[in-house]
């Protein structure tokens, strides 16, 4: 048996060895050695480890997910984080890889968890730390259940300066005004999901529609009629509750040729089957010069590189030449449909 | 040391082709010789690139002094040849730098490295200054892999990495030990200027 010598002089060896060592490590390894020093911290951080992105999760309790770390995801969670925002006094947090299955079932790694009790750490300096050493260049902030539990004023110290690009709000019994409070103050870029609908009134909604965001997202709970619709300022729509007949998306269709909305290059509205009744397509085009195409074909998602296959399509054309393609989606439950109006430049 | 003494590193003769069979001979600082084979060099881009500036034959090769690696011990190059003829052929990963890719450590590999942390740390310092990119790779996993679950302060042990107030301390005593220097220079640029001189230089 060779005998091993229990230290190695990392810091010693040549700077594209040292930077092979530190990205080579676990993401909890990372960690740990950004804590052991200014220095140390300074070193990793020089390296860029890029992440796509980072989510802070506000509920009863703040947890950071730092997903495609090391191809995989880590959550990083806090004890007592209430208590934390209101103090200084030094807190635990615990870092743990998760992953998802084949089926979407969520699972944790017992044995890859590590806890970090460092002196003086609070809430805020952990945020801090952990945005600090990762290079993601999109925040993504969302709020559950009980998030109230945490005043906007605090969450927004705790993130500092750093772009709130994405937001997602979900369902939950949190009264209007705190939501409203953190529509306005992490007014998103991006990217919004909201499950809530905190306006006081369509007016405000409307209001607040028309700002400038990349991909909104409507869901259930949120009732969307045309007007709402037409506020909208944002390249990709999916509403999940349309209020809209029909003959209203016949009408929005031909508005559209005339010119609406010249941003927008998709928008997908979610209806059952049942309701429609059988000749929803032909009440859908009416009045319109549509082509029917039967072949498959693929085009482009707007805001991805992901592309989406078509069986049986419609295309219309608005007045200045571009195209747009009517497609109904049916989901796999039978009842489910997405109609989608993709607009295309192929 | 003459060639046919030479501590000769195996070589799986049938993997190479009868035509393209050529060795080099490598010598160590510590006058150790390696015969390698061409194939197992293009693991290594600074050999490669040596042997290819050199253009030698094959009796350029048995005539001519072996090429000397001067800051390469013989028992680190021996490690280095080994892994070289073990992998020969083998595409030479691309990393982009970005993302950290998963590196896993081969059988071969792992018993290779089952040495001590010093000739450890020597084997990376080749596998850098060779420019072997996968040997980086592995050997630098292999130190990763210390880190496994230690706190910060296990890891500073592990790592000998200098606490904040060490690196402090250590930055003063920098600093103070450059100040008598400094304070000369000065000190002779002022007695200059009372002279007259225009110029330091």
């Amino acid at each position: 048996m060779v005998p091993v010598t229990p230290t190695f002089p990392v810091l010693k060896l040549p700077l594209l060895a040292r930077e092979n060592v530190i990205r080579r490590m676990t993401c909890l390894d990372r960690m740990s050695f950004s804590l052991c020093s200014k220095r140390s911290k300074r070193f990793l951080k020089s390296l860029r480890i890029s992440i796509q992105e980072v989510q802070i999760q506000i509920s009863n309790a703040i947890t950071l997910s730092i997903p495609k770390m090391d191809e995989e995801e880590y959550k990083f969670t806090f004890d007592n984080p209430a208590e934390c925002l209101e103090s200084s006094f030094t807190v635990t947090g615990s870092m743990l890889h998760v992953w998802e299955d084949e089926d979407g079932d969520w699972h944790e790694g017992e044995n890859e968890k590590s806890t970090f009790n460092i002196p003086n750490f609070s809430v805020r300096e952990w945020v801090a730390h952990i945005l600090d050493i990762i290079d993601s260049p999109s925040l993504s902030l969302e709020f559950h259940e009980d998030c109230d539990l945490f005043s906007v004023r605090d969450i927004n110290q705790l993130i500092g300066n750093l772009e709130r690009a994405e937001l997602t709000i979900y369902e939950q019994s949190t009264p209007n005004e705190y939501l409203l409070e953190v529509l306005e103050t992490f007014r998103p870029t991006k990217y919004l999901c909201l499950s809530e609908n905190p306006f006081p009134n369509a007016l405000t909604f409307r209001k607040y529609l028309r700002h400038s965001i990349d991909a909104v997202i409507l869901r259930k709970n949120l009732k969307i009629n045309i007007n709402e619709i037409y506020s909208m300022n944002c390249i990709s729509a999916s509403i999940h509750n349309p209020q809209i007949s029909t003959s209203t998306l016949n009408t929005m269709l031909k508005v559209w040729t005339e010119g609406w909305t010249p941003r927008m290059k998709l928008i997908s509205l979610h209806y059952s089957l049942r309701r429609l009744g059988e000749n929803y397509m032909e009440e859908i085009l009416d009045g319109l010069e549509y082509l029917k195409i039967e072949e498959e074909r693929t085009l482009k998602e707007p805001l991805s590189d992901a592309s989406r296959t078509f069986e049986k399509s419609y295309d219309i054309v608005r007045k200045d030449g571009q195209r747009a393609t009517v497609y109904p989606r049916i989901y796999s439950d039978g009842d489910g449909m997405g109609m989608e109006v993709y607009i295309t430049d192929e | 040391m003459s060639v046919e003494n030479a501590p000769v590193v195996d070589v799986d003769e049938a993997a190479i082709p009868v035509e393209k069979k050529m060795y080099y001979r490598f010598e160590s600082n510590d006058k150790k010789e390696f015969r390698v084979s061409e194939l197992a060099i293009q693991q290594s881009e600074t050999l490669n690139r040596l042997v290819e500036a050199m253009g030698y034959t094959s009796e350029d090769v048995e005539n001519k002094p072996a090429i000397a690696i001067e800051n390469i011990d013989g028992k680190t190059l021996k490690l280095v040849f080994q892994w070289c003829e073990h992998h020969k052929g083998e595409a030479i990963p691309v990393d982009d730098g970005s993302v950290p890719k998963i590196v896993e450590i081969p059988e071969f590999d792992a018993k290779l490295m089952d040495i001590d942390n010093g000739l450890l740390f020597k084997l990376i310092w080749a596998a850098d200054y060779l420019n072997i990119v996968q040997l980086l790779n592995v050997s630098c996993k292999k130190v990763a892999n210390m880190a496994q679950g230690k706190t910060p302060a296990q890891l500073r042990r592990v790592y000998l990495l200098p606490s904040d107030e060490e690196d402090e301390a250590a930055k003063r005593a920098a600093q103070e030990a450059q100040d008598p220097r400094a304070r000369e220079v000065e000190e002779e640029f002022e007695e200059r200027k009372r002279q007259g001189g225009n110029s330091f230089f």
